[in-house]
């Protein structure tokens, strides 16, 4: 009988609770690795839980494969399973983005570019936030494809970028409101093109006077 | 100190007065409220309803003062919502609280309508520092308080839940509000051994958007679904998502306190979902009270308390309304309550 490749790698070094999906740490055939579960919401009902968690992890492993070949760092898939709502991926050592404070500026470029190459080839993260970007020693390496999905749209190329300009909004002070950002929009111009950038920017601004009350000023 | 809050953003007219002792002990001593009615099918039109904000305006603001067991001349101050709203119905409550203001000599503090549901909320439940859901016809945001004010971390990108909620309603024939009849269809729809009808599960990182399920429930509906069904099928996938990017936006602050305000608070469905979603993380659910879920007059006067310092209050001249109005634009004064 063969064994499930799940049971054998039973070593689980660490368990973190996402806002999605379990996190454990596991070894894989003498490799660390993450198992990415996606776990059922009890809130939901069962029908509706199904469908989005066998439709999100078959995506999800569709999608970092596709990013990879786009030229972005992000983690090797090693396994997926969308019965049991499970992806197997290399383990990522390193800092979170929103808690690493050197040389924003050049960073912030590189998520840029990093965004402008998922783009280009119709791939939208949709949960560009500072905890889903990992600095590994020389690496800069985007992680959770959770909420991902394929898109030419620029509506939706816009609003991943206004999701990540919202949380760089949280994390500064009024004062320097929006370098971290600018320098985002730098790397993204330098990989699309300022013609496509325009259009990026045009449409982000719009849906910010979509955001409710949003002021004209 | 004792403070008259007027609310007049949408369809309902309300004042209620409020107390906090010196100590920082928060009580209502009365909320007086009258509501526009729409006609069945209808929303609100808002220079109907102002004209009905008018004609109740002085006996709701009369029963909140005897209530009150208490007189104009022992107010300290008087608050007013002046934002965001449907314009006609916010200028009702500001020449309401001006028009006090002057004759009686009492202080005056506009004060933004959400930061209300917020404060009402936090004192309610004895809150320090929550991530707060306000959910109702004029909001749906994901807020928490930083250094320098509040910061949105997830919101719609076009329709309320509260709005979703109406606009199927009045497509059903119902009058707006209409979310508890929503909730009445649904908790009707009996589906053993069937499957609901499936509808667009929209959300974008922490923000949620409705429109197309709008849509989409509406040519459910053509196509021959029941009220019924489609109620049960709207009420749980918008409610999943809300649940989903609140949950989202509880691991991305590391909040341990979760409030939920507004009129959309009061739904029974979400409020379970979302015991489920803060158990299963160990956070402290906090849903107002379903009588302080609707706006009311008492949550103007609570927002009045962390505004009353100088820098909040206006010369009666400068008491404005301003029908846009985001809370992340709000500047908070410098000493808190």
């Amino acid at each position: 009988m063969e064994m499930n490749p799940l049971e054998q790698a039973t070593t689980n070094f660490v368990t973190v609770h996402g806002a999605e999906a379990r996190l454990d740490l596991i070894d894989w055939y003498g490799q660390a690795a993450i198992r990415k579960s996606r776990i059922p919401k009890e809130y939901r009902i069962a029908q509706l839980d199904k469908l989005l968690r066998i439709r999100r992890t078959k995506e999800e492993a569709a999608i970092l494969h596709a990013s990879k070949i786009a030229g972005v760092d992000c983690p090797a898939v090693f396994f997926s399973d969308p019965k049991s709502s499970e992806i197997i991926m290399e383990f990522v050592r390193g800092v979170l983005l929103k808690n690493f404070h050197d040389s924003r500026d050049l960073i912030f470029q590189w998520v840029g570019r990093y965004a402008g190459l998922l783009h280009s080839k119709g791939i939208i993260h949709g949960d560009l936030t500072t905890k889903n970007i990992i600095i590994s020693d020389g690496r800069l390496v985007l992680i959770d494809f959770g909420l991902a999905f394929f898109s030419y749209r620029i509506v939706d190329r816009a609003a991943d970028l206004h999701l990540l300009k919202l949380v760089l909004k949280t994390e500064e002070s009024l004062k320097r409101e929006m370098s971290d950002f600018e320098s985002v929009m730098a790397g993204y111009t330098a990989v699309v093109g300022e013609e496509r950038a325009r259009a990026v920017k045009a449409q982000i601004a719009k849906i910010e006077l979509r955001g409710r009350y949003a002021q004209v000023d | 100190m004792i403070c008259l809050g007027i609310e007049s953003t949408a369809h309902t007219f309300g004042a209620g007065v409020c107390e906090l002792s010196p100590e920082g002990e928060f009580r209502i001593l009365s909320d007086a409220k009258d509501v526009y009615k729409a006609p069945e099918g209808s929303g609100i039109h808002p220079r109907e309803a102002s004209r009905h904000h008018v004609e109740v305006c002085a006996d709701v603001i009369r029963s909140a003062i005897d209530d009150a067991r208490t007189k104009i001349t022992d107010l300290d101050f008087i608050a007013y919502s002046a934002g965001p709203g449907l314009g006609p119905c916010l200028r009702v409550g500001a020449v309401a609280a001006r028009s006090l203001a002057s004759y009686f000599g009492k202080p005056i503090i506009p004060v933004n309508h959400a930061i209300g549901h917020i404060e009402l909320g936090k004192f309610l439940g004895k809150l320090d520092d929550p991530l707060v859901l306000l959910i109702s016809g004029g909001h749906t945001a994901i807020a928490a308080k930083s250094v320098d004010g509040w910061k949105i971390y997830g919101e719609t990108l076009d329709l309320t839940i509260g709005q979703l909620l109406d606009q199927l309603g009045r497509y059903f024939g119902l009058s707006s509000p209409a979310g508890a009849k929503i909730e009445n269809l649904a908790s009707e729809y009996q589906n053993a051994g069937e499957k609901m009808p499936i509808l667009p599960y929209t959300i974008k990182g922490n923000d949620v958007s409705y429109s197309g399920m709008l849509s989409a429930a509406k040519d459910l509906v053509a196509s021959g679904q029941s009220k019924e069904a489609v109620s049960f099928s709207v009420q749980e996938t918008a409610f999943s998502i809300l649940t989903e990017a609140t949950e989202r936006a509880l691991a991305f602050t590391d909040k341990i306190e979760l409030l939920v305000t507004g009129g959309v608070a009061a739904n029974q469905r979400l409020s379970k979902m979302l015991q489920t979603m803060c158990d299963s993380r160990g956070v402290r659910l906090i849903v107002i009270p379903r009588q302080f879920a609707g706006d009311c007059g008492t949550q103007i006067a609570a927002a009045g308390f962390v505004f009353h310092k100088s820098d909040g209050r206006r010369e009666v001249k400068e008491a404005f309304v301003k029908q846009s109005w985001r809370i992340d634009r709000v500047v908070l004064p410098k000493t808190g309550r």
